[in-house]
């Protein structure tokens, strides 16, 4: 698949599966007739579109929906329901195994948006569970899993991902696996923020007993900002997940918080595209000042390249030089704290030293000189 | 087991899970990853017996409720229970607090329940790593996951 496709807002097919999932009554109806005439069930959909199918079910079932392919839904919607319940079993020792070690864990994502938001435990299908512990628990935390024989993926670069990354996945038997996080997503991945998100953290229930998530409005700000990404499997989930949270808790949402990040990070231009379709696509239920005060928050040219490049290229480095500089300057810039140009120059340099094991300052400043200016040469002449 | 009409059960939680989808029960086992399903009579007979309803309460409700009830429906709700039980999805509830309510709800059930001379029956799929593998668009026949395509 090419690195350059924008993928986080959905296709005309795929906004017919969303607005049929999501809307009431004849909106739903219509949108599910005009999916139904472009969907070839003998065809392949994308994953994106797959996954929301059991909240297609859900709401095509509740709008007296007897459409010849319900069973068909019916059936998907309750795969997902017996996976999902077997990842909500699975992941309960895991979560109470960290609590007796004193690191207290965190649910992001699809167990916690289930529970709390879904308030179905088919509908949002997952392969795997998110847990954020505390950064400075996040080293004792993966010592005691690999204790416990679970299994660290790309365990090489553990030390890159404390540093720089925001997360590793963990596997063990049974094909369970989950991703241990420092950080909910790169924006946030600096020392400066490590416990705003667990200040601000709320209880759920899950098995009859107490767990913590992100508060409502730290959800959806995660939720947006990682859907508004590119991913090979269309990303439009987000959509979902970012409406049903506005429907079931807009109003115990801390708005002046929520705005509050989205500068902190730098990502009030993605939130604002992100909130400005959902109220004008799926009436998402919005207070207008929110999307006013996106409005007004100024937005600097870093900050929209950095939106434009990461919606639209995989965070794979490419091989090409000049590309692979861009996306190591890209990558860096999405957790650098900083605002001024030096600062950031300083830092990515201290980031490439890092990811070069340790080779100094000069050494480096060399190195990528050299090969810039043998590429220019090489386009030049 | 030690069963009489007079008995009362729980839903052996927090291992088993279940939901009713559009008169349809599906259940987990999570101790074991086994899954089942019934539906018309049966959801109606489960969504009573989670109530604390005795067979005998059950029958009687049934009875009340239609004209197609056969004589021997209490024998059928036992023998019904009985599998319930020994797939450890239902276990006997001696606490005398458990009691039976009659409410709306659970007469606008016995309204749904469609035909009643059918006895319940329970389906059970054991071999959940392949049903779960199973492409439920592609791979299933007109019933849906988790039946699968015969050719």
């Amino acid at each position: 698949m090419p690195s350059h496709i924008y993928n986080a807002f959905p296709g005309p097919v795929q906004q017919y599966i969303l607005k049929a999932a999501l809307l009431q009554g004849k909106e739903s109806i219509r949108a599910w007739e005009s999916f139904k005439t472009q969907w070839d069930p003998d065809g392949i959909l994308d994953g994106g579109s797959f996954r929301l199918l059991p909240l297609l079910y859900k709401n095509l079932l509740a709008q007296g929906c007897t459409d010849e392919r319900m069973p068909m839904l019916k059936g998907i919607y309750k795969q997902a329901w017996c996976k999902n319940q077997q990842l909500f079993f699975d992941v309960q020792p895991l979560l109470e195994m960290l609590v007796t070690a004193n690191i207290q864990p965190l649910l992001l994502k699809g167990i916690p948006l289930s529970i709390l938001y879904y308030k179905d435990r088919g509908t949002r299908p997952m392969s795997d569970a998110d847990i954020l512990v505390p950064r400075p628990q996040a080293r004792k935390a993966i010592d005691l899993l690999r204790k416990n024989h679970w299994i660290p993926e790309n365990e090489a670069y553990l030390e890159y991902n404390l540093r720089y990354g925001k997360s590793m996945m963990f596997h063990k038997q049974k094909g369970f696996e989950f991703d241990l996080h420092w950080y909910p997503f790169f924006e946030s991945a600096h020392q400066l923020y490590q416990d705003i998100f667990f200040e601000n953290s709320r209880e759920f229930i899950l098995g009859g007993n107490s767990f913590r998530t992100l508060s409502a409005g730290d959800h959806l700000l995660h939720i947006l900002v990682h859907g508004l990404k590119f991913n090979p499997e269309p990303p439009i989930r987000w959509i979902a997940d970012a409406h049903q949270i506005l429907c079931e808790a807009q109003e115990e949402i801390d708005w002046k918080r929520f705005l509050g990040l989205c500068e902190q990070f730098k990502v009030s231009l993605a939130i604002r595209e992100a909130l400005d379709y959902l109220v004008q696509t799926y009436q998402s239920p919005l207070p207008a000042e929110i999307t006013q005060g996106l409005h007004q928050h100024p937005v600097s040219l870093t900050e929209r390249w950095v939106h434009n490049y990461t919606i639209s290229h995989s965070e794979d480095l490419p091989e090409a030089f000049f590309p692979r500089i861009q996306s190591l300057w890209i990558n860096y810039l999405r957790l650098s704290p900083h605002r001024s140009l030096m600062r950031h120059l300083w830092g990515f340099l201290g980031y490439l030293r890092f990811r070069t094991r340790g080779k100094n300052y000069l050494k480096i400043m060399t190195y990528y000189l050299r090969r810039s200016l043998q590429k220019v040469r090489t386009y030049a002449f | 087991m030690n069963m009489d009409f007079q008995s009362r059960y729980s839903v052996n939680s927090p291992s088993v899970v279940y939901e009713t989808i559009d008169g349809e029960t599906i259940l987990m086992n999570l101790a074991n990853g086994f899954y089942f399903s019934f539906d018309g009579i049966g959801a109606v007979i489960w969504e009573l017996l989670t109530q604390h309803a005795s067979p005998k309460e059950i029958a009687g409700l049934l009875q009340n409720s239609a004209a197609d009830v056969p004589v021997n429906v209490q024998e059928n709700i036992v023998a019904f229970i009985e599998q319930l039980t020994d797939n450890n999805l239902l276990i006997l509830d001696t606490d005398p607090a458990s009691v039976f309510v009659s409410t709306e709800q659970s007469n606008a059930l016995l309204s749904q329940a469609g035909p009643m001379n059918i006895p319940p029956k329970l389906f059970k799929y054991t071999d959940m790593k392949d049903v779960l593998l199973l492409d439920p668009i592609h791979e299933v026949d007109k019933r849906g996951w988790p039946e699968p395509r015969k050719d």
